[in-house]
């Protein structure tokens, strides 16, 4: 506890701090360097040059660049994202309405990557060298190179195509009445059932080629408990083979990987771009692609700077963590 | 492409307001009208459509019986709509294919495309001489909005006054034809009267520009803000009202307006409509589903979870949706053209006969039957076949649309017949002897012209540019050509008076436009071949319409429009020096400056847009579009032939034969489709 | 990147023996890779899809210029021979093409063997980048760990980090224009901080050993310490990376080009991918549809099986 001084927590705070202005800094200028501006898409011929000086003033477009800087920064500090050309909403309003459904299907895939991968991991490290070992961790790698579409349309193809056993589109039947009766209703039940029958292959999917990540980190740090002395130690008791691998060895082992999955959190964004595309998930990684291809300049800064946040809290709170945790790290190292 | 459609046969042309910008259908490939249709409204044009197009799918539309009342109709589509169910803010084509069901336009137009009674029982013009002219008009008797309330004067003076106040660019001609306040309740024998701009086609563009919207539920409203469907209001004076909208996933409209259906579709223009079913619509709900891609949409389609979709069914799923029971195909035509435009503002793209010479190298043959199996017909004037009356085979009884010798100009200049090869040697010398083509019968690099139909010929006849050919200099040549001779444009390279830039031609990404970037790199290769130091830029779509529309930063760029003009009135907009501006600021429907210097057709296109007659301003039009075919500020090369997709085991009375049945003219479509038996 | 350490005014005779231990090291380094099944597995394939790009004539009859039914020719199909386009696998009868065609009639073994260059181009170009960046970057912050050229170092990693990687490549690649060179970049600017951050991490632990103490004392400049004592240590880990980066560069090119950001003037395998899906052959033309994957998913899980089986012999757990 002593080691995390208040002076070293109050120092990392105020980096943290710097770090998102500068993000946000970076952000601005993306999107300057943007061809166009919010207004460009809204701007017909016909519109008069007061017509467009009016709606340059709405978006907030009009002002010098250092105003418009200054705007920014303060805005989005308060959270007030602004509005969205494309959605006509406000983008906070946009990017919390698809939030959940992301979390659902990527929550889930994190969470099936993060038991399954190091409790592989845990495994392939503790025999390490053997056939077995090398077997699982040779295809788990194999499942790790492969393009997710790729293998997303493969499921597809053989689930939904060849065995009409899942569905492949949506999170929800689009038009129950239809689907199941009239007499049909939402309850909670029903909804549960539905959604895990639709999340199934996107799921299956992302986990397939998910698990190996957290496997690869935990290997590795099994490998290296194994000949500690409190693992000998307990070996030496006479304890279980099983005892010592997952109580004593796992135990510590585990610290990397709990650090590293708390900042992988922040990137689910990245595979949910491609993945929801294909299933027709109607998460945010949709709308952020579009919003990029859409020119819907909001939508896209304002997913950014929020992944950006989440990205450097719990970067904090990783570091915090690991300088805690880990007693031979003295300041807080970027894990 | 284009924007709301109201009315089934009215066409908007183009334009700009949303998301997604330009109407550009990026045409040319697969997807029928547009690859990644947005946009919004324009000004519009009303329209005539020469024939009355037949009735493919065997409609028994007689057949009178309520059992072809009822049913749900369910509709798929690839891209997202947008995310607020709001008419006036609506810039997709996806969110309108729902809103056109609810939102109707006062004026309609039939099978002729001639403006017709609707909303508005009658009217007249006063004045239609001047700048401004007095139209007078009558509100029918006992018209209700979808909840059922009587459509008031009030109303209507209510919704253009809002358009006008908040310059709604979804209904621009309701904007810039209307004068502003000017809408008001009349005395003596009309109900209505308005001072208005005589165009063409007049009642569409003018007072029926814009659906009339319930002032109960849009008094006090913020346009940009306001969500109908979420205050459970979502209504106008068309037959449904959406009652759910989730973008994301799945869009709901139901069929409320008996008053529509009972009286207003029975009117007797539409019991004698060849393409109408009178007493429609017949389904008593439409559902929309969104899907993330095209073909998870082609599955779904073939799992029987939509009854169709929107767009063509990909050549390469055609068979199997043949194979499936039920399920059938619906021509339809193209309801624009695919292009690539020249920058008539550099050297030496300024030059018709050097724009002539790069027109004579695209394969036709190559594009429709090699890349797109006879998906696509050869282009040629800037305006659809589906739209016959502004082009001008139309106006000569011995010339065959699209096949007469008049619009072969810009045959593929082939080294012998049947083969790919390129005559360079002909193209080469045409351009050494820079003897334009003027449109008089003739030779042209190796090719015999008979002549144009009108007898218009080019703005300019001889060449601008001197052009000789020389040693190969530039690396792109070198690299990629086997050709041993380049082009000098006044005695220098291109390259060289181009900072070491060859010309190049921007296309979209190919992923989403794969023949056509197949098709530009075959056009490229033989032009490398005679010598021209050519290649492709891939730019994304928004950067494409940065550098193209509102920079004019171009040499050559490849796009499509889409809704265009029946009458040919597109014309007046892409090519009229009034819709090219300098500077980078606004968006330019002219972007490539014909009109702007000595090659232009300013005066005759003003008059033909100016014409109130619908027949004479077709045919102005159509003459319009040899000048312009020869002057080439445009190569057109393809329009997309329509297979639209539908469920006939349980569905019928769609017309086929008609301009994009999908979206154009879905609403029509939509009145139409009742339950088999 | 690495070049001679500057061997300032020594002779060439204690150059070769101040080398001599790490050459042996090297050798003994090799033996302990060919142990692994994997590491030797990993190169095989890589070694085989090198020979594809160096010779791709060696590996299929037809170049990608081949059409089929017209050869190299070019010439028009008939409606029948466009109708049976794509054309499944074929053995002579009508033409040979041992994976089928894809719907332009080329031969999909000939795509896939000449895409084997661009693909090795994409990989070794964006790891290689990655590398020059992240490598000196990772030593100089390690080397100066703690002070502010450390602290710099490590907020422009933290600011990267937070921009999501795929969104951001699309952005990149959207403002500068679709080319090969331009995915590239776009992949190496958003994937050399791992390099850093590990390199860093090893940097600093070598920082406190002795023999780097003794050289300092000695006098030696912080650059002929880092380039002599600290760099070769580090470097084993510099190629752990690249071949990690060189992997993910050419999944990340996959994905651009299922996002239609593909470079089409370039054969590649993401390319050819982003076809299947964009002329919806997807659920229709397996023979397209498969190689292309396969492929990509061999040379990346070549680059992960060698990089991790180096890993396993540099072992920079161990410390």
């Amino acid at each position: 506890m002593t080691r995390i001084s208040a002076r070293y927590l109050v120092r990392r705070l105020l980096v943290s701090y710097l770090t998102l202005l500068v993000v946000m800094t970076v952000l601005f200028l993306l999107v300057r360097s943007m061809p166009g501006t919010v207004v460009t898409s809204m701007v017909t011929p016909e519109m008069s040059p007061q017509q467009v000086a009016r709606l340059e003033a709405e978006w907030g477009v009009d002002g010098p660049t250092w105003r418009t800087y200054l705007e920014f920064m303060v805005n989005y500090q308060t959270f007030d994202f602004g509005y969205s050309p494309t959605y006509r909403r406000p983008v906070a309003e946009v990017l919390l309405s698809r939030l959940p459904r992301t979390l659902i299907l990527f929550g889930a895939a994190f969470l099936v990557g993060y038991v399954v991968g190091p409790l592989v991991g845990i495994y392939l490290g503790w025999w390490r060298g053997t056939v077995r070992d090398r077997a699982v961790f040779g295809a788990g790698l194999l499942a790790y190179s492969m393009p997710v579409f790729w293998i997303a349309w493969l499921f597809v193809w053989l689930f939904d195509h060849e065995l009409g056993w899942l569905p492949s589109a949506h999170m929800l039947t689009p038009f129950p009445a239809e689907a199941y009766g009239p007499e049909f209703s939402w309850t909670v039940w029903t909804v549960i059932a539905d959604v895990l029958r639709h999340v199934a292959l996107p799921l299956f999917s992302l986990a397939f080629v998910g698990w190996a990540g957290a496997m690869l980190v935990m290997r590795p740090q099994m490998n290296n408990v194994v000949g500690e002395d409190y693992v000998l130690l307990a070996r030496a008791k006479g304890l279980p083979e099983r005892t010592v691998m997952l109580k004593h060895a796992a135990r510590n082992a585990l610290i990397p990987v709990v650090t590293q999955a708390v900042v992988a959190l922040a990137f689910l964004l990245d595979g949910s771009v491609i993945v929801e595309n294909v299933f027709s998930w109607p998460g945010l990684g949709q709308v952020v692609v579009g919003a990029v291809f859409d020119r819907d300049y909001p939508v896209m800064q304002a997913a950014f700077f929020l992944l950006a946040l989440l990205v450097i809290v719990l970067r904090l709170l990783a570091d915090v963590a690991y300088t805690y945790l880990d007693p031979r790290i003295s300041f807080g190292e970027t894990p | 492409m284009s924007p709301r459609d109201d009315g089934p046969t009215r066409r908007r042309f183009l334009t700009t307001t949303g998301a997604a910008g330009v109407a550009v259908t990026l045409a040319g490939c697969g997807g029928g009208t547009t690859g990644d249709g947005e946009t919004t409204a324009g000004t519009t044009d009303a329209a005539t459509e020469a024939d009355a197009p037949s009735s493919t799918d065997e409609t028994e539309t007689s057949s009178g019986g309520d059992s072809r009342y009822g049913g749900t109709f369910t509709y798929g589509m690839s891209t997202q709509p947008e995310s607020v169910g709001n008419v006036t803010q609506a810039t997709s084509v996806y969110g309108s294919l729902a809103l056109s069901l609810c939102y109707d336009y006062p004026v309609n137009t039939n099978h002729a495309d001639e403006p017709v009674p609707w909303l508005y029982s009658d009217w007249t013009l006063e004045g239609a001489d001047g700048d401004w002219a007095t139209a007078y008009f009558d509100l029918r008797e006992g018209a209700t909005f979808g909840d059922g309330s009587a459509v008031t004067v009030e109303d209507v003076v209510f919704t253009y006054d809002y358009v006008n106040e908040h310059e709604l660019s979804a209904f621009a001609d309701a904007v810039a034809n209307v004068r502003s306040g000017s809408i008001a309740a009349a005395d003596g024998d009309w109900d209505l009267t308005a001072e208005v701009k005589p165009v063409l086609a007049w009642p569409v563009n003018t007072i029926g520009a814009a659906p009339i919207l319930p002032k109960a539920v849009w008094e006090g409203t913020d346009p940009q803000r306001f969500d109908p469907v979420a205050e459970g209001q979502a209504f106008g004076t068309g037959p449904g009202e959406v009652t759910r909208w989730d973008s994301a996933t799945a869009i709901r409209v139901e069929v409320v307006n008996d008053w529509y259906r009972e009286t207003l579709n029975r009117l007797d223009w539409v019991e004698a409509d060849p393409l109408r079913v009178a007493g429609g619509p017949f389904a008593d709900a439409f559902n929309f589903r969104v899907y993330g891609s095209e073909s998870a949409m082609t599955n779904a389609l073939l799992d029987g979870e939509v009854d169709t979709h929107f767009g063509s069914v990909a050549p390469a799923r055609r068979g199997d949706v043949l194979e499936r029971d039920g399920l059938s195909l619906l021509d339809g035509y193209d309801s624009g053209f695919g292009y690539f435009a020249f920058n008539l503002e550099r050297t030496p793209t300024d030059d018709t006969c050097f724009r002539q010479a790069l027109n004579f190298m695209w394969d036709e043959r190559f594009w429709v039957e090699s890349l797109n199996d006879d998906a696509v017909i050869d282009g040629d004037y800037p305006q659809s076949p589906g739209y016959p009356a502004g082009r001008p085979e139309t106006y000569f009884d011995d010339a065959d649309l699209l096949t007469d010798p008049s619009s072969e100009l810009y045959a593929y200049r082939r080294r012998e017949e049947g083969s790919p090869a390129p005559d360079v040697e002909a193209v080469r010398t045409f351009l050494e002897r820079g003897a334009v083509a003027t449109g008089e019968g003739g030779t042209y690099a190796g090719v015999d012209y008979p002549g144009t139909l009108f007898d218009v010929t080019t703005a300019q006849s001889e060449a601008r540019h001197d052009y000789s050919f020389g040693p190969v200099e530039s690396d792109l040549l070198a690299e990629k050509s086997s050709t041993e001779v380049e082009l000098r444009v006044n005695g220098e390279t291109i390259p060289e008076r181009r900072d070491g830039d060859p010309l190049t031609v921007l296309i979209t990404p190919p992923t989403e436009q794969p023949r056509q970037a197949n098709g530009v790199s075959n056009w490229l290769s033989n032009l490398r071949a005679v010598g021209v130091p050519i290649e492709t830029e891939v730019l994304s779509f928004n950067a494409l319409e940065d550098r193209v529309f509102y920079e004019q930063s171009f040499d050559v760029s490849a796009a499509g429009w889409g809704d265009t003009s029946p009458y040919g009135g597109t014309n007046y907009f892409l090519f009229h020096s009034d819709w090219h501006t300098e500077g980078t600021e606004s968006y330019d429907y002219n972007f490539t400056g014909y009109g702007v210097g000595d090659v232009g057709y300013d005066e005759e296109l003003a008059e033909a847009y100016g014409t109130l007659d619908t027949r004479e301003a077709a045919e102005r039009f159509a003459k319009s579009m040899e000048r312009v075919y020869l002057d080439a500020p445009y190569r057109v090369y393809n329009y997309s032939k329509v297979r639209w997709p539908l469920n006939t085991a349980e569905w019928t009375g769609a017309v086929g034969d008609i301009v994009d049945p999908a979206y154009a003219s879905w609403p029509l479509e939509a009145n139409n489709l009742h339950r088999r038996g | 990147m690495t070049g001679a350490p500057d061997a300032g005014g020594d002779g060439a005779g204690s150059l070769r023996e101040r080398w001599r231990p790490r050459l042996a090291r090297l050798r003994r380094g090799w033996s302990r890779y060919t142990e692994h099944g994997m590491g030797v597995a990993g190169l095989a394939i890589l070694g085989l899809f090198v020979c594809w790009a160096v010779a791709p004539d060696l590996f299929t009859v037809h170049s990608p210029e081949w059409q089929a039914y017209l050869g190299t020719d070019g010439g028009y199909w008939t409606p029948d021979q466009r109708e049976s386009l794509p054309h499944p696998p074929a053995f002579g009868d009508p033409f040979w093409a041992p994976l089928g065609t894809n719907d332009r009639g080329q031969s999909v073994l000939a795509l896939v063997v000449y895409a084997a260059g661009s693909a090795l181009y994409i990989g070794l170009a964006a790891g290689l980048l990655s590398s020059l960046v992240g490598v000196p970057l990772g030593l100089v912050s390690g080397y100066y760990g703690d002070t502010w050229v450390d602290e710099l170092i490590q907020r422009v990693v933290d600011v990267l980090y937070g921009l999501p990687f795929l969104p951001f490549l699309v952005v990149l690649v959207a403002i500068r224009g679709i080319n090969t060179t331009n995915i590239v970049l776009g992949i190496a600017v958003t994937s050399w901080l791992n390099n850093c951050v590990v390199v860093r991490g090893e940097t600093l632990s070598l920082r406190e050993r002795a023999y780097v103490d003794a050289a300092k004392v000695a006098g030696a400049s912080d650059a002929r310490v880092v380039f002599r004592h600290i760099l070769p240590n580090v470097l084993p880990l510099g190629f752990v990376f690249l071949a990690q980066d060189a992997a993910a560069a050419i999944l990340a090119q996959a994905s651009l080009a299922y996002l239609g950001l593909a470079d089409f003037t370039t054969n590649s395998w993401g390319l050819m991918l982003g076809n299947v899906q964009a002329t919806n052959h997807v659920f229709v033309a397996w023979w397209w549809l498969l190689p292309p994957g396969l492929c990509i998913t061999a040379v990346s899980a070549a680059f992960y099986f060698i990089s991790f089986s180096m890993e396993d012999v540099t072992n920079p757990q161990e410390d």
